[in-house]
């Protein structure tokens, strides 16, 4: 079985984890989009997110505030 | 579009303050409907004080406020280093941003509908912002920011903030009180700015109107021989310690109750006579303080050696800055209305930066024995002021009008301090002045009905 280097976000365990997560690491949207944690103020409902794949190309390079309902996966 | 109140019942805003005899209404410190006018018509429009900067020193700290009965979140940025003001309500639906009294934060999120503002005040995201089913095109653009302040100051340190755009700069609204307060905010080396505030600070609510210690307790010398009677007679007033000196060379000056009537600001005044500051007398308990003290003193009497002091600051006692500041050589006290009789009082404490930690110890210690609940002198004010409003709340206790007269008609102007009335320092001088702006904030309709935007306005009615 493959090892997982993925935070589990699920749960009430999942909200300090969320709350927690460092910055580099990767997300993963629902959209696609894919970055890295760049600031993480540790109000347990945002990151911000600088993405380096997006559906929207204009968004690739750029930071945005990512809520949790809104990601798919934390970590590679 | 507010409705200004120019009348409540059958009686003008005016008619509650008779200039002739010397009296004030007890309405003015009862009745709810003013004290709504009052959020409106003066904490509306006036520079407030806010803070000082030494509670923000980095990036993405912050305080929270009070500007009247509202929360402001003071914060510096995390980019560009600016300190900015807004108020602590959500533009969704209006609940706190901020529920901490400082803190630092890359962002202020709002718990309801996740709303969130950066350290600029600029919306970046709310719950479901991406959501294809919720925003799509109505979704919030910048001007859904967090409500900025129209205007801040930093005044050597001290944050002042207004919320009206067409108010007068800051120094235009100090007048000649400006130099008054750069003193007070000066190191006792004489160094512009060199003071930082003890934190934590005293924040406590009082059960009275604001006006009664905002108004009527700055410049009241009459009240210290019978209010503080036992402080003064355990010897706490003037010793910080074993007891303070005489001077060996007494520096000419003058002391009055001031006040000027267009500004509302003043209080206690010393002019002072000639260049240099005072000579230092020993006052700690505490060793090595006094040296620390005499060295700074040396020090700001070469600063001083061709110039004059300002008319107030250290040694030269407390004033008001209108509406709701007090004022002087270590301390910047403010009062905050929550409530017709319900008041909040804040107080930041100054030291030196640059002071050794034993100095600043002894500073803090004498700062917690006076102030406040528990300070042995701060508290026998509190008395009076939480008995002052129950006692002047009912229907027979409001038909009794408050005795101002005090030196009524002995007022003179005085060349050192251009437009300021200068009387003796036992009068109501101050007090009146406070009230003659008062009046004159309540009536207009806004900054151009008032001095010094309006500079042809004079506003003294006593």
């Amino acid at each position: 079985m493959a090892e997982t280097n993925q935070y589990n976000l699920t749960g009430q365990g999942g909200i300090d984890v969320w709350r927690n997560l460092p910055e580099g690491t990767k997300i993963t949207l629902l959209n696609g989009a894919v970055g890295e944690i760049t600031a993480n103020p540790r109000d347990g409902g945002w990151v911000l997110v600088k993405f380096d794949e997006h559906p929207d190309p204009s968004k690739k390079g750029q930071e945005e505030y990512v809520m949790f309902n809104e990601v798919k996966a934390a970590g590679d | 579009m507010v409705t200004i109140l120019r009348a409540r019942a059958d009686r003008s805003i005016s008619s509650f303050i008779d200039p002739e005899k010397g009296t004030i209404s007890r309405e003015l410190y009862v009745n709810p409907d003013i004290f709504e006018q009052e959020m409106e018509q003066i904490f509306q429009r006036c520079w407030l004080f806010l803070g000082h900067e030494s509670q923000l020193p980095n990036p993405g700290d912050f305080i929270v406020s009070r500007m009247g009965t509202e929360e402001v979140i003071v914060v510096r940025d995390r980019k560009d280093n600016k300190i900015r003001a807004f108020l602590n309500s959500c533009r969704h639906r209006g609940m706190k941003v901020c529920r901490y009294d400082q803190g630092n934060s890359l962002v202020f999120t709002c718990p309801f509908h996740a709303w969130t503002y950066d350290t600029t005040g600029k919306l970046v995201g709310q719950g479901f912002g991406n959501h294809p089913e919720a925003y799509t095109d109505t979704r919030p653009g910048a001007e859904w920011g967090l409500a900025e302040v129209a205007q801040l100051k930093n005044f050597y340190g001290s944050l002042w903030a207004t919320w009206d755009r067409k108010a007068p700069s800051f120094e235009e609204y100090l007048g000649p009180f400006a130099e008054s307060l750069r003193h007070c905010l000066q190191s006792s080396d004489g160094e512009d700015g060199g003071l930082e505030m003890f934190t934590p600070f005293q924040r406590h609510r009082l059960p009275t109107n604001w006006k009664v210690p905002g108004f009527t307790s700055v410049t009241d010398l009459t009240h210290t021989a019978m209010t503080h009677r036992s402080a003064i007679a355990a010897g706490l007033h003037e010793d910080r310690g074993e007891g303070k000196e005489r001077p060996s060379k007494p520096f000419p000056q003058e002391k009055y109750a001031i006040g000027d009537h267009n500004l509302g600001h003043g209080g206690m005044c010393t002019f002072y006579n000639q260049p240099g500051v005072p000579e230092y007398t020993n006052e700690w308990f505490e060793p090595g303080v006094d040296d620390y003290f005499r060295a700074a003193t040396e020090r700001k009497a070469q600063v001083y050696a061709n110039r004059v002091l300002a008319p107030h600051g250290w040694g030269g006692g407390h004033f008001a800055i209108f509406p709701c500041v007090m004022v002087d050589s270590w301390r910047l006290r403010w009062y905050h209305p929550h409530e017709t009789g319900m008041t909040e009082r804040w107080t930041l404490c100054g030291v030196d930066k640059t002071a050794p930690a034993h100095v600043k110890d002894a500073l803090r210690h004498y700062a917690e024995r006076f102030n406040g609940p528990v300070g042995f002198f701060e508290s026998d004010d509190m008395e009076n002021w939480n008995y002052v409003y129950p006692a002047s709340q009912g229907a027979q206790a409001r038909k009794n009008d408050y005795f101002f007269r005090n030196g009524l008609g002995h007022g003179r102007y005085d060349d050192r301090l251009p437009g300021v009335v200068v009387n003796g320092s036992y009068t109501e001088e101050a007090h009146r002045a406070r009230f003659s702006r008062w009046l004159a904030f309540m009536e207009a309709n806004s900054w151009d009905d008032l001095y010094p935007v309006n500079k042809s306005k004079n506003h003294r009615i006593w």
